[in-house]
């Protein structure tokens, strides 16, 4: 069986209720939510509520996946889309820069970064950038999709991609320079 | 060969750079006589190499196992109160009026002078299409709802029975140019701070106002203010005016494609839904 059949057979399980397909569904695909949602957010509880968030709304658009891409694809663009609301609502509210630097005491701040992978350095350099071309270079870069997999979770044409991607990279590699200054 | 000129970098030469940054060409002649050529060329292509490098050097973030189990928890906790407590859809308000309309069609259907002689299947099939819609219409305008006045061009009168303002011709027109540029992706996530957002004092955060009209499952891909509404046009084509204080949203189901997603727009002084584009 292929895996669009696979994953529309899925789907069809969790709307007539069935438990262990929705389990089936997060096991495969929570750490790359969570990852992307990590990445743009900048904040792990953050990124879990995100991730928490992507997944109610899989469910409940469950009956709606046409098939018509992959159901990665499909859950990415959830993520994509729960973590840019939740950013505007946060930029609304108050402003929460990231730390300047960690803490040696807090252990439990610098475990966060190691078990993310990420440096600091890279982290607030993302942060820095503007979303759209930081969802483009983190999509591509980091999680390692193709681009024409990018161009559909962002919902926009490949070409628009490759832009974005080249000049985040720029933005991203002038923020690193800025860092070391 | 192509240059980067004072105009910028043409397209080519980002292909050239990128693919030789990710290590995709087989032949790496071009792309590197290409960077040699040009200090800025050369320039671009290290500070991509840097960010290309940086990025790929980190690891796709991993839930550790504690948060895994939590997150499954908060999921399904989540998940079974909402199936508790999920409250009607708003579109279920139209179910009764949808029901009665069938009713009041079917026995016009069998009563009306020449109903019976009509034959079944040609009285029956225009019920699922064609009537549909002006069943619809007459519906709207037997409640006035076709035919919403403005005030002064302050504001739009509102059908009392529909709860849902249905705008003037002007304003539908509006609404509905606007609805073509959400699917053309003018719109887009990207665009959506481009749009100044007029608030008026007491009105709540757009997403909550926008939950209000009850759209849970949408988000805001825009706000039109007062330069965006129609009074204020550059083309100056209707004199249809929003309330000079409203702003209004723009929200699209969540994970819908917007080339084909209902558009739906919010008034974020009331928090109701002004007009639906489908």
């Amino acid at each position: 069986m292929t895996t669009a059949a696979q994953d529309a057979q899925l789907l069809a399980r969790v709307v007539e209720g069935d438990h262990d397909a929705f389990n089936q569904i997060m096991r495969s695909h929570e750490d790359r939510v969570f990852s992307v949602c990590l990445r743009l957010m900048g904040n792990r509880e953050q990124a879990l509520d995100a991730t928490q968030e992507t997944f109610l709304t899989t469910f409940r658009k469950a009956g709606q996946f046409k098939g018509n891409s992959a159901l990665g694809t499909w859950i990415y663009r959830i993520a994509v889309n729960t973590c840019y609301d939740q950013l505007r609502k946060q930029k609304r509210r108050r402003t929460d820069p990231l730390p300047e630097h960690l803490d040696p005491a807090d252990h439990a701040a610098e475990d966060e970064v190691q078990a993310a992978a990420l440096r600091p350095e890279i982290q607030q350099a993302l942060a820095a950038i503007p979303r759209d071309f930081r969802i483009a270079i983190v999509l591509s870069d980091i999680e390692g999709l193709g681009l024409p997999a990018v161009a559909e979770i962002l919902g926009v044409p490949v070409g628009t991609v490759k832009s974005r991607v080249f000049r985040g990279r720029r933005l991203l590699a002038a923020e690193l320079g800025n860092q070391i200054q | 060969m192509t240059r980067a000129s004072n105009h910028g970098m043409q397209d080519h030469d980002r292909e050239l750079i990128a693919a030789l940054v990710e290590g995709r060409l087989d032949d790496e002649s071009e792309a590197r006589a290409l960077i040699s050529s040009s200090p800025e060329l050369r320039e671009e292509y290290e500070a991509q190499q840097i960010a290309y490098e940086a990025l790929r050097s980190t690891i796709p973030a991993k839930l550790s196992e504690s948060e895994r189990s939590d997150l499954h928890r908060d999921v399904w906790t989540a998940l079974r109160a909402e199936t508790a407590s999920r409250p009607a859809p708003w579109y279920s308000r139209l179910a009764p009026v949808a029901a009665g309309l069938l009713v009041v069609i079917g026995v016009a259907t069998v009563f009306l002078p020449g109903g019976q002689d009509s034959g079944g299947d040609e009285a029956a099939a225009p019920l699922s299409a064609d009537s549909a819609t002006s069943a619809s219409t007459s519906i709207a305008a037997e409640s006035g709802g076709g035919e919403a006045d403005v005030d002064d061009g302050e504001t739009l009168e509102t059908t009392a029975q529909s709860g849902e303002e249905a705008p003037a011709d002007g304003a539908a027109a509006f609404y509905s140019s606007e609805a073509a540029r959400v699917r053309e992706g003018d719109f887009d996530e990207g665009n959506l701070e481009t749009f100044s957002y007029t608030r008026t004092s007491n009105a709540p955060d757009i997403e909550e106002c926008v939950d209000a009209a009850g759209l849970r499952a949408f988000r805001v891909v825009a706000t039109l203010s007062e330069a965006t509404t129609p009074q204020e046009s550059a083309t100056g084509s209707t004199t249809t005016s929003i309330p000079a204080e409203a702003a209004i949203a723009v929200a699209v189901p969540e994970d819908a494609d917007l080339g084909t997603a209902p558009v739906v727009f919010v008034d974020l002084g009331t928090c109701e839904v002004v007009y639906t584009d489908e």
